[in-house]
């Protein structure tokens, strides 16, 4: 027995020790600890990258999962009736009416989760830059954190855009916790401007910023963020400190779509090589792109005869659009409408990639009723397609995807922005100004304008000049429009489009109006906030739902 | 083996009992009792060297026709075999003994072997002969109703991908297997001829020396090591066919006209667009549906089952040989084995090779050295879409969405096969693409995986010769697993029958399908590479002092896992025969690579002690450490001792007046187990790599992002197991038991931490903590009963075995959100349970509809109505609760009966279920549910199964008891489909899963052609199944959107050759 317990205490002393812990210390082998992330320049701004791609989120993914927000307006119509977003959904949003319960909302207009989501990891990286980033030189840190505020500023703005009274955490992450009361919206704005003078303050201006965040985004951003805040003066001042870093409009308008310029402030930008792509063709391309290459795509969502409407003639003044309110076989005066529409929409007879668009019942891009035939399928149920930001030079046999940037900040709108601030704090000549200078690069006449001739101008300029660029239903809500009659709100109106067919004489068509809609739309006030989302309500015991959604 | 053995013997009795004889007898009488004096039935008694013999009667006793000088020889199951010369007498009482071997059975315990008398833990075993009783597969699959404390599930039936998955008494966690003593991810590649025996470690005491890998038990696996003896050589080898076990009936195409126009009628009628059922303009016109059936499909119309062009008949074949012998220094086993499965939808083939090599030699004195060599060569194949799906696109191109499984059944039936040159397709609502099942099996191109998996273990023992049962071990086991995939993707096009507006239909020009023509001709190859290392250094002791019996274990091991994979793709291969990454232009994510480690330590220590084998007592105890947890922290290394406790009544004296009883045994048990089965990590603060933005003027640029909220305190999972336990047998066996109670808590469960916070905080609290709590409780039951009797003069020999589990796993801690109704928490509720609303039958008529809430817009008649549960007045996702059962069934049974006559011999196998719920709505991985081909009907525009549409309501079956017809594009038909109590059926059923019929050859024909034993058997599996589910609905099917491939059924011929 004595032999056996030496050799067991031989064989114990064999195996133990530290050794075997030791050996179990592997390290992962898909991630990097934060402690080498923050410590040179180059891993810390990879880390603030990832803070940028947000810019695509904020406007690609948070406004409308349904759709463009566009579709909730009178200007774009989704084709198809299935129950799909790109399709149904958005009609059912502007239909209104009991359907937009809070749960609903929520989930297709609702951003709460996802914008504190990114609020957390702009914060958290603030808060690892100031601790994990002591070693960087002190230029790159100062400039990384202004690159951070300015995202978290846009991303309080998105917060206090949709529902005004919010929380707020700053880089301080202990303060996280579940229970957490909401803010006065004038303290979020406190907040934001904070965040907005620290970026305009520090970051470089565009030559100097290697196609990252710059003074001119900073400037750009709170000319559009302030209007919000009715703080005129802020916006006025932006737009000017925008016009000094060099912006200015770009000769012609379809251009600014097209290639990056003077009027750019702000793109987000795609990569083929790299497989960073997004799928605008695919969904707003002329069906007829894709049936020639015999595929389906296309033609998802399309303007709608109201916002044909909307554009004057080049020479100034509206067409009379009677005799198209009913059958005719009289053209359109399409060829006679001003610049921007020729920039925005395509319609029967306009050239596109070397053709011309076919827009109706049986043509190459074709026509579809509106709930009676429930796939489109790349046809129009509206008579048009959008022109503006399609790839023309999108070649659709070769792929589907497209790298085209989005323009997001443009100088066109700071113009508008400062017009609309100064008609606010009854500046009219500073007003005349902004709208003139817009209305002159597409060569319509403006005779300056004061009191509500003014608004309504600024108001028109705002519809056509900014169309399709994520604005308009924003804009209506602020307004406090949205849940009046149509035309000046979202309530009581159907929306149409004409349905082509060609005549008995060759090369004539024959133009009906139909509505696109199965009943009138209807846009409650309590729109003007959105709802918080169950998941806050159901775990912060420090908040009520909005009085609105109760 | 010996049961075995025995079994040969008794029927080549019985056939030597069939043959007459021809010398002068007399007429013998005798009795045959047991060393207690009871008598024994069923015995065969026979005259050695002839084929005379018969059977003992209920009273033991017995008669004969004997000559002078005859030896008769007495066989029974369980007892010593007896002769006796023949010398005149006329009465000749036997007695016989217990065969004491058979009764001893050694079952294998981790770590070591333990007698099945002296065991104070809750293990089931099997032979392995008991595997070959059916054609199946793998061995997952065989395990079903075989073994108590068992539960099995298979859900798919395509080949290579077969495999069931199986829970050990309702656990929560995924079973660890063990093969030669050494940790693997799964046994279903080994040949099932190559097994010895299999045992299922169930409870605490038995399964704690595997520490952090042991909370959802063990399954040891003991591959053949050859015997003393002869050399011996068996081909096994089997042919035949498969096909679908179960499938509904869908449509025909005159029927889906019909349907078609009845549910767009009722539609139209619901939304306004027409007043009455004369206003209707059929989609489907007369003279369509007189083109369907014409016979003539050159008119663009025909009636062509599309789930019978699908689903055909598969082809199997599998054939073994093993080589086994041995003597005093060295015993060996070679078996090599190879299973070939062409599936019963054209293009899923699997092939299997198997080799395996054991040998055990004593190479001195004192040392024995064991060497196993195994490796398993798979080959897996199928077109480029999978059979059946999960959604998202896989790395191999493959899309769920359009797996063949959901083509198919989407597929119109009125379509022709073909338009000219084309396969025809069916345009699905919310796909750009159509379904077109033949085209995707014939013309997607393929998928191509071949797998080669290498182990070989080593031991050295040395029994140190100055301490009688000491013995050292040092052992080794290497596993390499190389997997190498091919996939190439082809373009192809089909043709679509479209109807215009006007009602008239025409053939598209051909359209491209879901490959896409842009890339032209697909390739994606890939590699990976694992490979694992364990070693062990053990030491044991085993020794007697008087009654006092002692046997120690002290064990240390390590394991070390890597694992590599690589892969490449490419596409515009300008031939779609030369399938290369040379050819073609990389695609904008061309290359994918990483790679993983994991490694983790334990010390085991066992002490088992018995008194007189009467008292018995068993302590072990692992100190385990895993990687996954943060270093020089007690939340690294982990203890989880056990201990057990038996007492053998049969061995007290006050016991011994009951002489029908063989062995009773009363176990008691309870031990700690581990589960570290989380993302490792945790515990550090890391960025993960994101996707690349683009700077203008600058181009694409990493982004990384914080990859979790680390937290420090982090540790593995716990489970607290108790069982009780009885072992009997009684009348020489001829009842046997085991029968098992058990309890088993489970804490400091891993939750992710997302419920129970607030949105605002961002996510920015630490992913995972140890918070929930679950408790299962159950029975185990085995009964077996085994007997002989004469039948026509011959000995039938019958075994029964009956299993029963039943385990109730519940929520006792779960991380509810607070504010949340009370029937959405989960905490108390039924692990796993069905979730959504409760339905309380359909709409009957309008007054109904008025007086009720409803689920957003306003239903029809003949929709489903939902219970308003908090009485808000209308039906939200407030209103969903935990209201079904598990999909896994709490009872399982399985009844196992074996039959033996005069060469013949049987196996049925009955395996069955309840207390669970099929659900027919699809439920994704996240929770969500959607709409499936069992709940909608005309989903996506395809196909319907007969027996919903025939049941549906419609204006023309107004008393119709499944929802209304509908084409269900958007609003109300598409709310049926979720999940509610509607869709939740009683999944209990019966099945017959295995059944072989077996004839042997006597042994005198076949020895004179050389040839130690011949049979011939016939086998099937899932040949019925008795449930109350919808015609064609499998028990075990899963609650899926997408389709699967489903069960097959296997019917095989074969032989069994011994030389």
């Amino acid at each position: 027995m004595k032999k056996n317990i030496i050799a067991l205490a031989a064989v114990a002393a064999m195996l133990s020790g530290t050794a075997c812990t030791k050996m179990l210390d592997l390290t992962p082998k898909d991630s990097i600890s934060d402690k080498v992330m923050w410590a040179q320049v180059s891993s810390a701004e990879y880390a603030v990258n990832s803070i940028y791609s947000y810019v695509y989120d904020i406007y690609a993914a948070y406004p409308c999962v349904a759709g463009m927000t566009e579709a909730l307006t009178d200007q774009f119509k989704y084709g198809s009736y299935l129950y799909n977003s790109l399709c149904f959904i958005p009609s059912e949003i502007a239909y209104g009416g009991n359907t937009l319960t809070a749960n609903y909302v929520d989930v297709y207009l609702g951003a709460w989760d996802s914008l504190y989501g990114a609020v957390r990891r702009t914060n958290e990286a603030i808060y690892n830059l100031h601790t994990l980033g002591t070693g960087l030189p002190e230029a790159d840190r100062i400039r990384l954190e202004a690159e951070l505020r300015l995202m978290r500023s846009w991303l309080y703005f998105e917060l206090v855009k949709r529902y005004r009274d919010v929380i707020l955490y700053d880089e301080d992450m202990s303060a996280i916790s579940t229970d957490k009361a909401l803010s006065d919206e004038a303290d979020v704005w406190t907040f934001i401007k904070g965040d907005l003078v620290y970026a305009e303050t520090n970051l470089p201006v565009k030559e100097q910023a290697k196609g990252r965040l710059n003074k001119g985004v900073a400037y750009a951003l709170a000319s559009r963020a302030l209007l919000y805040a009715h703080d005129w003066e802020g916006v006025i001042a932006a737009a000017d400190n925008v016009k000094e870093q060099g912006y200015d409009l770009e000769a012609n308008y379809a251009g600014v779509f097209k290639a990056e310029g003077k009027e750019t402030i702000l793109s987000y930008n795609f990569s083929y090589a790299d497989n960073i792509t997004h799928s605008y063709d695919f969904y707003y391309t002329p069906g007829g792109d894709y049936s020639l290459v015999n595929e389906q795509g296309g033609g998802y969502g399309t303007p709608t005869q109201e916002m044909v409407e909307s554009y004057e003639l080049a020479t100034g003044g509206f067409p009379d659009w009677t005799p198209w309110h009913g059958t005719t076989t009289d053209t359109p005066p399409y060829a006679e409408l001003e610049p921007r529409f020729q920039a925005t929409i395509l319609y029967n007879g306009a050239s596109w990639k070397g053709r011309t668009i076919e827009p109706w019942v049986g043509g190459t891009d074709g026509w579809a009723q509106w709930r009676k035939e429930t796939q489109p399928q790349g046809r129009t149920t509206t008579g048009y397609y959008l022109r503006k930001g399609v790839d023309e030079s999108h070649d659709l046999s070769a792929r589907t995807q497209s790298v085209q940037p989005f323009v997001i900040l443009r100088y066109g709108e700071v113009l508008l922005n400062k017009a609309e601030a100064c008609y606010r704090s009854n500046d009219a000549v500073g007003a005349n100004a902004a709208v003139k200078a817009i209305r002159a690069r597409v060569g319509l006449p403006y005779s300056d304008l004061s009191g509500d001739e003014l608004w309504a101008a600024i108001r028109q300029e705002r519809k056509v000049e900014l169309a399709f660029e994520g604005l308009w239903y924003w804009d209506l809500r602020r307004w406090g429009d949205a849940s009046k009659n149509y035309p000046t709100g979202l309530n009581a109106y159907q929306v149409h489009g004409l349905m082509i067919v060609p005549a008995a004489v060759s090369g004539q068509y024959e133009y009906t109006y139909v509505s696109v809609d199965d009943k009138d739309r209807n846009y409650p006030a309590r729109m003007d906030r959105f709802p918080m989302p169950s998941s806050e309500l159901n775990n912060n015991a420090k908040v009520e739902q909005y009085a609105e959604w109760k | 083996m010996k049961p075995f053995f025995r079994f040969l013997i008794l029927l080549m009795a019985g056939y030597v009992l069939a043959q007459g004889t021809a010398f002068a007898q007399t007429n013998v009488r005798g009795r045959v009792t047991d060393s207690d004096g009871q008598p024994l039935a069923g015995v065969t008694v026979m005259i050695k060297g002839t084929t005379v013999g018969t059977n003992t009667a209920a009273d033991g006793t017995w008669s004969l026709q004997v000559p002078k000088g005859a030896v008769l020889e007495f066989v029974s199951l369980g007892m010593t075999p007896v002769t006796r010369p023949y010398q005149g007498e006329t009465g000749i009482d036997v007695i016989m003994e217990e065969d004491i071997l058979f009764l001893e059975d050694v079952v294998v315990v981790g770590y070591g072997t333990a007698k099945k008398e002296t065991l104070t833990a809750a293990v089931s075993a099997i032979k392995g002969e008991e595997l070959l009783k059916s054609p199946s597969t793998n061995v997952s699959q065989v395990l079903a109703g075989r073994l108590s404390g068992l539960s099995s599930v298979q859900e798919s039936g395509e080949p290579g991908l077969d495999q069931a998955s199986i829970r050990i008494r309702g656990s929560v966690y995924g079973v660890s297997y063990v093969v030669d003593g050494f940790p693997v991810s799964d046994i279903n590649d080994i040949d099932p001829a190559d097994i010895e025996s299999i045992s299922v470690l169930k409870d605490g005491a038995s399964a704690a020396v595997y520490g952090l890998k042991a909370a959802g038990g063990v399954i040891i696996v003991t591959t053949k090591k050859g015997n003393k003896g002869d050399v011996h050589i068996t081909y096994n080898g089997s042919v035949g066919v498969s096909m679908n076990a179960n499938f509904p009936e869908f449509m025909d195409g005159p029927q889906f006209a019909y349907y078609y126009n009845v549910a767009q009628m009722m539609d139209q009628l619901a939304n306004g667009t027409i007043s009455s059922t004369q206003e209707y303009v059929p989609y489907f016109s007369r003279d369509n549906v007189e083109a369907m059936t014409n016979g003539d499909p050159t008119d663009g119309w025909d009636n062509v089952n599309y789930i019978n062009k699908v689903f055909g008949t598969g082809l199997n074949s599998k054939h073994n040989i093993t080589l086994q012998g041995g003597n005093d220094r060295i015993r060996y086993f070679i078996g090599s084995g190879y299973l070939g499965q062409k599936g019963n939808i054209d293009g899923y083939n699997y092939t299997r090779y198997n080799l395996r090599a054991n040998v055990e030699s004593k190479v001195g004195r004192d040392l024995t050295f064991t060497a196993g060599l195994s490796g398993v060569l798979g080959d897996r194949s199928t077109p480029r879409f999978a059979s059946g799906g999960s959604d998202g696109a896989g790395s191999s191109y493959e899309v769920g969405y359009f797996s063949i499984a959901h083509q198919t059944v989407g597929m119109w039936p009125f379509l022709p096969e073909k338009m000219g040159d084309y396969y025809t397709g069916t345009v699905a609502n919310n796909q750009s693409t159509p379904y077109s099942p033949l085209a995707a099996l014939y013309l997607s191109g393929n998928n191509h995986t071949k797998s080669l998996t290498a182990t070989a273990n080593v031991s050295l023992a040395w029994d140190i010769p100055w301490v009688k049962g000491l013995q050292v071990k040092v052992s080794g086991s290497y596993d390499n697993s190389n997997s190498y995939s091919k996939n190439v993707a082809t373009p192809y096009y089909v043709v679509t029958h479209d109807r215009a507006a006007d009602g008239t239909w025409s053939w598209s020009s051909p359209k491209v399908d879901v490959n896409g023509t842009a890339d032209g001709n697909k390739l994606g190859e890939g590699v990976t590479y694992q490979e694992s290392l364990t070693g062990q250094v053990d030491m044991t002791y085993a020794g007697t002092f008087g009654k006092h019996g002692i046997d120690a274990l002290v064990l240390a091991e390590v394991r070390d896992y890597k694992t590599n994979n690589l892969s490449a793709y490419v596409k515009n291969l300008p031939f779609a025969l030369l399938p290369e990454l040379n050819n073609g232009t990389p695609t904008s994510n061309p290359v994918i690579g990483s790679s993983n480690a994991s490694r983790s330590a334990g010390y085991v220590g066992r002490v088992r002690y018995n008194y007189d084998e009467k008292y018995l007592a068993e302590f072990t105890g692992r100190l385990d450490g895993s990687y996954k947890f943060a270093g020089m922290t007690s939340t690294r290394w982990g203890f989880f001792p056990s201990a057990s406790i038996g007492w053998r009544l049969s061995k007290e004296d006050f016991m011994q007046g009951a002489s029908f009883l063989d062995d009773l045994k009363l176990r008691a048990s309870m031990g700690l187990l581990g589960s570290d089965s989380v993302t490792a990590f945790m515990f550090l603060s890391q960025y993960a790599q994101g996707g690349k933005v683009v700077y203008p003027g600058v181009g694409a640029v990493p982004s990384y992002y914080t990859s979790g909220v680390p937290n420090k305190d982090l540790t593995w999972e716990k489970t607290l197991s108790y069982n009780l336990g009885m072992d009997f047998s009684l009348w020489n066996g001829k009842l046997g038991g085991e029968i098992d109670a058990f309890y088993n808590y489970t804490y400091d469960i891993l939750t992710y931490n997302g419920g129970g916070h607030a949105s605002s905080m961002g996510g920015y609290y630490s992913t995972y903590i140890n918070k929930n709590a679950l408790d299962s409780k159950g029975i185990d039951i085995l009964l077996t009963h085994k007997n002989s009797f004469g039948l026509g003069g011959r000995p039938l020999f019958y075994e029964v075995g009956a299993t029963l589990t039943y385990s109730k796993t519940r929520w006792l801690v779960y991380q509810d959100s607070p504010n949340v109704p009370e029937w959405q928490k989960v905490t108390g509720t039924t692990y796993n349970s069905l979730w959504g609303w409760q339905a309380d039958g359909l709409y009957r008529s309008e007054e109904e509809i008025d007086n009720s809430a409803w689920y957003g817009t306003r239903p029809n008649v003949g929709d489903i109505r939902y219970v308003d549960l908090n009485g808000d007045g209308k039906i939200d996702w407030n209103d969903r609760g935990i209201f079904g059962k598990s999909n896994r069934p709490e009872l399982t049974f399985g009844l196992n009966l074996n039959l033996g006559w005069n060469g013949f011999d049987m196996n049925l196998q009955f395996t069955g279920g309840a207390l669970f719920q099929v659900s027919l709505t699809g439920t994704y991985f996240n929770g969500y549910d959607d709409n499936t081909i069992w709940t909608q009907t005309f989903k996506e525009g395809g196909n319907s199964p007969l027996f919903m549409v025939e049941n549906a309501y419609s204006v023309y079956n107004p008393d119709g008891t499944w929802p209304r017809l509908t084409l269900s594009t958007t609003g109300h038909g598409g709310d049926n489909g979720l999940s509610s109590s509607f869709w939740w059926l009683d999944g209990k059923y019966i099945r017959l899963k295995t059944a072989q019929l077996g004839y042997t050859l006597p042994k005198e024909i076949t020895r004179k052609f050389g040839v130690e034993g011949l049979r011939f058997f016939v086998e099937g599996n899932n040949l019925f199944t008795i449930d109350g589910l919808p015609k064609g609905i499998d028990p075990e099917s899963p609650g899926v959107n997408n389709g699967y491939y489903p069960q097959q059924r296997y019917l095989m011929g074969g032989i069994t050759l011994t030389l």
